[in-house]
């Protein structure tokens, strides 16, 4: 009897461990009322977060043919991490957010925007705004769909320039007049640091590409996969050098890799400009107790500053789904992108409106009438149209790993040269991996 | 007795009663097996079969999905052993453990001592002393990141107002590892004294007493009394210490994120960023396979010195 039992459970638990290998074509989920349940993870918390539930919400409750299941799933790296171990399973979801194009391109596991949008005819490719339309078309297809697009800038706080005798409505642009700014608020209002900037790969990014420099080669990868890195150049160098010295003359605070550890200390003015993402100008018009307002990245002294590319995510109908689910989900892309809702989600959170006609919508225009920040950061965005030199990085491999553990080592007295040199060594390294495997 | 008598020993055994022998452990081995049946199935399910597949996958390049596409030998070794980045996590992770072991011990040892005492109100602080053993790692990071936080942290508000130089706990790569040290030793505490209390409560009293009657003060009781009694508790609590040190990641992850400038990119948290934000599967398996045989030989030495230090009733 006992042995039976024994023999049974481990040859349930051999056929357990089988059971994941099994595959089989794909059937939409139905709910209650035979509608189709579409399953979207998405990286948006705080207030963010609530907006998207709130759209999604809405989305559920206005038709009765599809019920769309949102959850966050962690930041937009966690969440691709959490994709990448269910993917090709049921636990995998139908929709999601993300911003790993190359990888998810090269994994096959997408399905391109464009192939809805032409089967579909409702939605106009040519009123997405040009910059972050070109973030995500490859071999001329449109591959996601923006939507929570955002752009890191300087948020500088507006009351302490006017206490310190600057000029809020002609911010610095240059790298000389930026830090003659963070010495005036340091010397003036005795703040502990003039500026802070996140240690992140992306500002690092956006730095580079506010002057119109790559990261990598093969034009950041636009133009076939990258094989070497490039931010170890003469301009990558010059933004590192720049930033040592500030940091060095403390002008430049260290508050680490965390965005809420660098708010902070702007909302309580210990210092007076942090570099971050728009996407966070809701939660600044919340937390913070003085006039704000936003300036471009600074450039190096002679060089033309351009308008850093936009980062942030968009929406992806992943590959190995149900057909109906698909057309359920572009269902709900075509809602999110609508002009009203990306008008209400922009005038809501700090994503800027990925759309012309949205910029019409009265929720918008009100929105940016009252914060300033909001109309600076958008209309920066909107004039800058798409340049090929802003543009992110189109890779299978981040060196986003290692810009921070370089930048971390130049302020702990590296040499800028050399510790970029070394983070350039092991991106080419992992490029080659990358290139071999894939 | 010699091999030969031995040979005849056996020789004189009958050849049914042999077999009946040979029958009995046969069936003693099969019902053994089978009572070890729903462990092995779970080992094999959880531990035996990832473990397999590890080393199996360390000997492959791997794509953006994980998937092995290429037979490469031991170039992920060869590879990770002649890199600087795991060469120095290597490093950083025994550095780690040096700091972590020995002063979470010490404290924790100092405080089962005084919570050994009979007096009253003593249920009280054994509660809280053992109060980090119920607080998840995460949680535990998060509190200690805002102690940490260079101009709002409660640390450096302090120091500041004392007169003292403040510190880039999390964002000096000089000081970072020690800071999360700092935090780890306090999280290890809560287990580490339940343990050690448990071994205090378990030497006689009578030992004591006639430790007191030879003229023993209390200093010499401890030395001469409660460590060695103590020793094998204090053995298993090294083992485990040095093992949880080792494969640290929780607190890594939400303090630091392995910087900065690398200086607390721990083994684990190395291995973590290669497997699943780098997809470089294959390599971080062969990271997986030299972690765990640092282990096991860290581990094999402490049995070894352990045995001849330890003392059992």
């Amino acid at each position: 009897m006992r042995r039976r039992t024994f023999a049974l459970a481990t040859a349930a638990a051999a056929a357990g461990l089988s059971l994941p290998a099994c595959g089989g074509t794909r059937e939409a989920e139905r709910g209650p009322n035979d509608e189709i349940i579409v399953t979207f993870w998405h990286s948006m918390r705080g207030n963010n977060g609530e907006q998207m539930t709130a759209f999604v919400d809405e989305f559920n409750e206005n038709q009765s043919e599809i019920i769309v299941r949102e959850s966050e799933q962690g930041m937009y790296d966690e969440a691709y991490t959490k994709l990448m171990q269910v993917v090709g399973t049921d636990e995998a979801p139908d929709i999601m957010q993300m911003g790993k194009l190359r990888e998810t391109l090269d994994a096959r596991m997408i399905t391109p925007m464009q192939e809805f949008v032409e089967a579909d005819g409702d939605f106009d490719v040519d009123t997405l705004l040009p910059a972050v339309r070109a973030e995500y078309t490859v071999e001329d297809a449109l591959q996601f769909m923006p939507q929570a697009a955002s752009n890191n800038v300087i948020f500088f706080n507006v009351d302490a320039f006017e206490e310190a005798g600057l000029d809020p409505s002609d911010p610095p642009r240059t790298y000389s007049e930026f830090r003659k700014v963070a010495e005036t608020l340091k010397e003036e209002l005795g703040m502990d640091e003039g500026a802070a900037f996140l240690i992140e790969g992306g500002m690092f990014s956006a730095l580079l590409s506010a002057q119109g420099e790559p990261l990598l080669n093969n034009a950041n990868g636009w133009e076939g996969a990258p094989t070497a890195a490039e931010f170890d150049g003469a301009a990558g160098v010059d933004v590192m050098t720049w930033l040592k010295d500030m940091f060095d003359a403390g002008l430049l605070g260290n508050y680490g890799r965390d965005f809420d550890d660098m708010r902070q200390p702007w909302y309580s003015k210990k210092v007076g400009m942090i570099m971050d993402t728009t996407a966070a100008t809701i939660m600044h018009e919340q937390a913070a107790t003085f006039a704000f307002d936003v300036m471009p990245i600074p450039v190096p002294d002679g060089v033309e500053p351009l308008t850093a590319s936009p980062g942030g995510a968009g929406l992806a109908i992943l590959e190995d789904v149900a057909d109906e689910t698909k057309q359920a989900a572009f269902e709900l892309v075509k809602f999110l992108v609508s002009p009203e809702i990306q008008a209400r989600w922009a005038a809501n959170t700090g994503y800027f409106p990925v759309t012309d006609p949205a910029w019409d919508e009265e929720t918008l225009i009100q929105a940016m009438d009252e914060i300033p920040a909001m109309e600076t950061a958008y209309t920066l965005v909107r004039e800058a149209g798409d340049s090929p030199d802003t543009r992110g990085a189109l890779s299978g491999v981040s060196p986003y790993e290692y810009l921070p553990d370089a930048w971390e080592a130049v302020y702990d007295g590296g040499d800028p040269g050399a510790e970029l040199e070394k983070a350039a060594e092991l991106v080419n390294a992992d490029l080659k991996k990358y290139n071999e495997a894939n | 007795m010699t091999a030969g008598n031995l040979a005849r020993v056996k020789m004189e055994i009958p050849q049914a009663r042999k077999s009946i022998r040979r029958r009995r452990a046969w069936s003693n081995a099969v019902s053994g097996v089978l009572y070890l049946a729903p462990a092995l199935v779970v080992f094999a399910m959880f531990l035996f079969y990832p473990a397999v597949k590890t080393g199996w996958l360390s000997t492959f390049a791997t794509d953006v999905r994980g998937m092995p596409t290429k037979f490469i030998g031991l170039d992920n070794y060869i590879d990770n052993l002649s890199s600087e980045g795991f060469r120095s996590s290597l490093w950083a992770t025994l550095l780690f453990t040096v700091m972590v072991v020995p002063v979470t011990m010490a404290i924790a040892l100092a405080l089962a001592i005084l919570a050994n005492e009979k007096i009253r109100g003593i249920g009280f602080f054994r509660t809280v002393y053992a109060m980090p053993l119920a607080i998840s790692s995460a949680a535990a990071a998060v509190v200690w990141r805002l102690i940490f936080h260079p101009s709002q942290g409660i640390l450096n508000t302090v120091l500041g107002a004392i007169g003292l130089p403040t510190f880039g706990w999390l964002t000096d790569p000089r000081i970072a590892l020690v800071s999360v040290a700092i935090t780890t030793i306090w999280m290890h505490i809560g287990f580490t004294f339940i343990v050690l209390l448990g071994g205090l409560q378990a030497v006689p009293t009578e030992l004591y007493e006639s430790a007191a009657i030879d003229g023993a003060n209390r200093r010499r009781q401890l030395r001469h009394v409660t460590l060695p009694l103590l020793s094998p508790v204090l053995f298993f609590v090294s083992v485990v210490l040095v093992i949880n040190s080792l494969q640290s990641f929780g607190q890594i992850d939400i303090l630091t994120g392995g910087g900065p400038a690398g200086a607390t990119n721990l083994i684990v948290y190395e291995i973590y960023q290669n497997a699943f934000v780098r997809n470089q599967v294959g390599y971080a398996s062969a990271e997986t396979i030299v972690l765990f045989l640092l282990i096991m030989v860290l581990t094999g030495v402490q049995y070894r010195i352990g045995d001849k230090k330890v003392h059992y009733q």
